[in-house]
């Protein structure tokens, strides 16, 4: 699918927030939430979005995905405005969000069910070596419950990347996971994600984590609190891979903290 | 006829160690030059060392890393095993097969075809190893384990529908 | 009500405390507490009757009747809650005790009861629908048998009202007022009750908790639901039934013999007083063989009527749950109207099924919409409850790999509101053989013929064998239709509720 057409060149624009407002409506009071928050994400970018906790970011990434209709303003996705959820944008959950009744591959199986295009038997393909991919072979058959919380998001990524999205949209993926879990599955998704194989052209990441950002992160947009307005972008010019032990991580970390605080 | 041989002393993984935690200590011993102090090892994996020792014996059973006078040093496998990218744990399907309760369920396994953790767990009762007193807590311990390790490693294959272990299909 | 609400939490707090701090009241005091609680208190109501009939012979004997009957079928619940309290206090609590050198009351007065009060607060909820249930249909009964003078109670005047000739005004007037006490009582009393006792909470439960204001308001309405007093923490009854059998072995065995001594105490106070206790009363074999092959043909209809009774209220509660839960706009205004329907004591509308044409009529109609009033809730409220605590990233789910409706419903939302169903269902079918005795013969007035009745039941044969004071019938139909409850427990509820729970809880 994704080689039938022309690939972007680096540097376009694949994701681009314009103006977007957001207002919930309680009692007939609207209690803004998102305020004239613009932002972009282009082609081999890992963007995150960072903000004081409950500032609404996850709530942007779900006006990304298609799940929540903006008061104002539009997301653009590849050219094409978002008018709910598409099959070029996928998602990664914080709580992983499997279906406990349903194993390891039919949960991948579960993402790919609405393509027509292919036949029962080339979806247990492509959710095989979506598996396989996320470093799961051989736990076709295991149930979630069986599973340990890396593995259970391995299988969320895996379910992800099975539908070949061109933008992948990351909530809080590591943060219910162990330390020692969360800091293994940042380095694999990043290459997983951002490499000439695979389908993903930009990755929006959302995250409280600043260590994390700076590790990830080619881009960093930081809101502010509720209601939440763009206050700042911080373009990470650090090369990978990258040593958290180093001044310079420590000098970027603390740029964005500036702007959080 | 009375059994005065002793029993062999038997390796056993821990119960609440995962393959996972043992490959994110070897990195990162590596990273830190293949010699390292267990107070900064822990310091460094942002574990507690009460957390660590349990990983540090699997990593020691593993033939990964040695201890010596509170150092931990990576043994040539340790380094190779770090520098491996892909499937690392297969690289340990001959050292994990000693462990028990690996040992004991690929054992079954080759004489039945299939298994449950509970035929695994009954079997090793019997020869007086048990990860926990309550049986139905020492199963489940074992189906981890087994699940955890033995998949990994592809010594393995598990049906979690019927719950039932076989011998890991070969892989390309 | 009030009265043997009370008793209830007096009595609840005494077993469920002195269960949780004796290994060995413990072992026999579980397992007692769950046969009393699966079997249908309603079919030993009649040897209550009897018995307490016959030591007071007057007012107060039948008021005393029918407050046992209320607690009894309170308290297990309350009692349960206060074991399960006791139990989960932290051994810290207890280690500051033998630290302070605190006496057992000192111990009961300042750890024990504050800990059990939130959930007798909340069982207590549960329980009080189920003894409306009760209250109403206990008085009926007792006016049915013969003629006991309970003067003023709801039941008697639905009675009152609906017996020939029908006061059409008046029974509107009564269902109304009977809606409006219930509400008011609920909201007021026992709500605030509920939420005063948040304040003795142990420890924070894990609660959900909102990221946006929108949905933490329907949070804070949901709290103060009364759709709440239907549901059940999740195993009640049948698991804990079985695991507390599996559990205490032991004790099960102290426990039946307790259980059949008060049993065979209550047959022979109620025989005794009723007269008929001489040696020759014992009947023959051969009749006992015929009342017992009798009671098993009226079972197996019994059995079969519940069943599909159960089986509807699943096929519509099911979709219907799912369906109002996903939908926030209709869960707002179809909940509260759930709620007040579901408030009315499902004997209170006999009456008006009656009239109902055609199916009116139809005594096996009737019984059957009776059954399904007493019991569609516990299927619908726990369904709408199952599926409004997943959490919202899985309802998105399908949005987000634009999964089809009918895949959705198949694979997400019918699956998580499974384990919910399950329980809902255990409780209901409970229920069914509760209300079968009001729905297969209802007979207000004995000097009338009954309103309506069904061809064969064992709730008809139990009513019946009450109302003629027959206690042979009444023995071997109570104690089959406990048996078969039972053992249906142990069997397939057990083995169906551990397996579904086992895959279908949603729990990251």
């Amino acid at each position: 699918m994704s080689q039938q057409q022309a690939q972007p060149l680096a540097g376009t624009t694949i994701v681009a927030v314009e103006h977007v407002n957001l207002d919930y409506h309680k009692e007939r009071e609207p209690l803004p939430v998102l305020v004239d928050v613009s932002m972009t994400a282009k082609r081999d970018e890992l963007v995150a979005i960072t903000g004081p906790s409950g500032c609404g970011k996850s709530t942007l990434l779900r006006i990304v995905a298609g799940l929540i209709r903006p008061s104002a303003g539009k997301v653009m996705v590849l050219g094409s405005e978002v008018k709910g959820p598409r099959a070029d944008v996928s998602m990664v959950f914080q709580n992983f969000v499997l279906l406990p009744w349903r194993t390891a591959l039919e949960n991948v199986l579960f993402g790919l069910s609405p393509r027509k295009d292919l036949t029962e038997e080339q979806k247990r393909e492509k959710a095989k070596a979506a598996l396989e991919v996320a470093g799961l072979s051989g736990f076709e058959d295991v149930y979630p419950g069986e599973l340990s919380g890396g593995m259970k998001q391995r299988v969320g990524v895996a379910r992800a990347l099975a539908t070949e999205p061109r933008v992948m949209l990351l909530d809080e993926p590591f943060s219910s996971l162990d330390d020692l879990t969360a800091e293994r599955l940042r380095k694999e998704t990043y290459t997983l994600l951002i490499n000439p194989q695979t389908s993903v052209q930009s990755v929006i990441l959302v995250s409280h984590n600043v260590e994390e950002i700076i590790e990830l992160a080619d881009k960093v947009v930081v809101l502010s609190g509720r209601p939440a307005r763009v206050v700042g972008e911080v373009e990470v010019k650090m090369p990978r891979p990258r040593n958290k032990k180093s001044e310079e991580f420590f000098q970027w970390v603390d740029k964005v903290y500036t702007l959080l605080s | 006829m009375t059994e005065t041989r002793p029993l062999p002393t038997a390796l056993m993984m821990p119960g609440n160690v995962r393959a996972g935690q043992v490959i994110s200590l070897v990195e990162i011993a590596g990273s830190i030059g293949g010699k390292v102090d267990v107070p900064k090892l822990a310091d460094e994996l942002g574990a507690d060392i009460a957390v660590l020792l349990p990983i540090l014996d699997a990593a020691e059973m593993l033939g990964l890393v040695r201890t010596e006078k509170g150092d931990v040093l990576l043994t040539e496998l340790g380094l190779k095993f770090q520098k491996t990218t892909r499937n690392k744990m297969r690289m340990l399907k001959d050292r994990v097969a000693t462990i028990e309760p690996f040992r004991t369920a690929l054992d079954l396994v080759s004489r039945k075809k299939v298994v449950t953790a509970q035929d695994v767990a009954d079997s090793l009762a019997e020869i007086g190893l048990k990860w926990h007193y309550k049986p139905d807590l020492n199963e489940a311990l074992v189906r981890t384990l087994l699940i955890h390790w033995a998949i990994y490693a592809d010594l393995l294959g598990y049906d979690g529908k019927s719950g039932e272990f076989r011998k890991a299909q070969p892989k390309p | 009500m009030i009265l043997a609400l009370g008793l209830s939490i007096i009595f609840a707090l005494i077993v469920g405390i002195w269960a949780a701090r004796s290994k060995k009241a413990e072992s026999v005091i579980l397992p007692l507490l769950d046969i009393f609680q699966s079997v249908p208190v309603l079919g030993f109501f009649p040897f209550v009757i009897a018995a307490v009939y016959g030591v007071f012979p007057d007012f107060i004997g039948a008021n005393l009747a029918v407050i046992i009957l209320i607690f009894t079928s309170m308290s297990w619940n309350i009692a349960f809650g206060v074991y399960e309290a006791v139990k989960a206090i932290p051994q810290d609590y207890f280690d500051l005790l033998d630290v302070a050198r605190a006496g057992t009351w000192q111990r009961i007065r300042s750890i024990y009861i504050p800990a059990s009060m939130s959930r007798v607060a909340y069982n207590t909820q549960i329980s009080w629908a189920v003894g409306l249930f009760f209250l109403v249909a206990s008085e009926i009964i007792s006016l049915g048998t013969k003629n006991v003078p309970i003067q003023y109670g709801i039941g008697v005047a639905v009675e009152q009202f609906t017996g020939p000739p029908f006061e059409y005004g008046n029974y509107v007037l009564l269902v109304v007022g009977i809606i409006g006490a219930v509400i008011v009582w609920r909201f007021l009393f026992l709500r605030e009750f509920a939420l005063w006792s948040e304040r003795f909470k142990m420890m924070e439960e894990p609660r959900e908790t909102h990221r946006d204001p929108i949905m933490r308001a329907y949070s804070w309405v949901s709290a103060r639901s009364v759709s709440k007093l239907f549901l059940l923490t999740q195993g009640r009854g049948v698991t804990r039934f079985t695991s507390a059998i599996s559990r205490f072995s032991r004790g099960l065995k102290y426990a039946v013999a307790i259980f059949a001594a008060i049993f065979l105490g209550l047959i022979l106070v109620a025989a005794a007083s009723s007269g008929t206790l001489y040696l020759g009363a014992i009947p023959s074999l051969q009749s006992m063989a015929a009342t017992e092959s009798s009671v098993l043909v009226a079972l197996a209809y019994s059995f079969v009527r519940v069943w599909y009774v159960v089986a509807i209220c699943i096929a519509v509660g099911l979709p219907m749950g799912v369906a109002i839960s996903l939908n926030f706009k209709l869960y707002d205004t179809v909940s509260p109207l759930l709620e007040v329907i579901s408030s009315i004591p499902a004997p209170i509308l006999l009456p008006l099924i009656v009239l109902i044409p055609v199916i009116g009529h139809e005594p096996e109609a009737v019984a059957g919409i009776v059954i399904f009033l007493s019991i569609f809730w516990y299927i619908v409220f726990n369904v709408m409850a199952g599926v409004r605590t997943i959490p919202g990233d899985l309802k998105d789910l399908p949005h987000v790999f634009g999964v089809g409706r009918l895949s959705a419903w198949r694979n997400v939302y019918v699956p998580s509101a499974l384990a919910a169903l399950v329980t809902g269902a255990i409780t209901a079918v409970g229920g069914a053989w509760n209300a079968l005795i009001i729905a297969e013969y209802f007979q207000p007035n004995p000097s009338q013929g009954p309103i309506t009745q069904v061809g064969i039941g064992i709730g008809k044969t139990i009513t019946i064998a009450t109302d003629s004071g027959n206690l042979e019938v009444l023995f071997f139909a109570v104690v089959s239709m406990t048996i078969l409850i039972v053992a249906f427990n142990l069997t397939v509820w057990r083995r169906l509720y551990h397996n579904v729970t086992k895959r279908y809880t949603y729990n990251r």
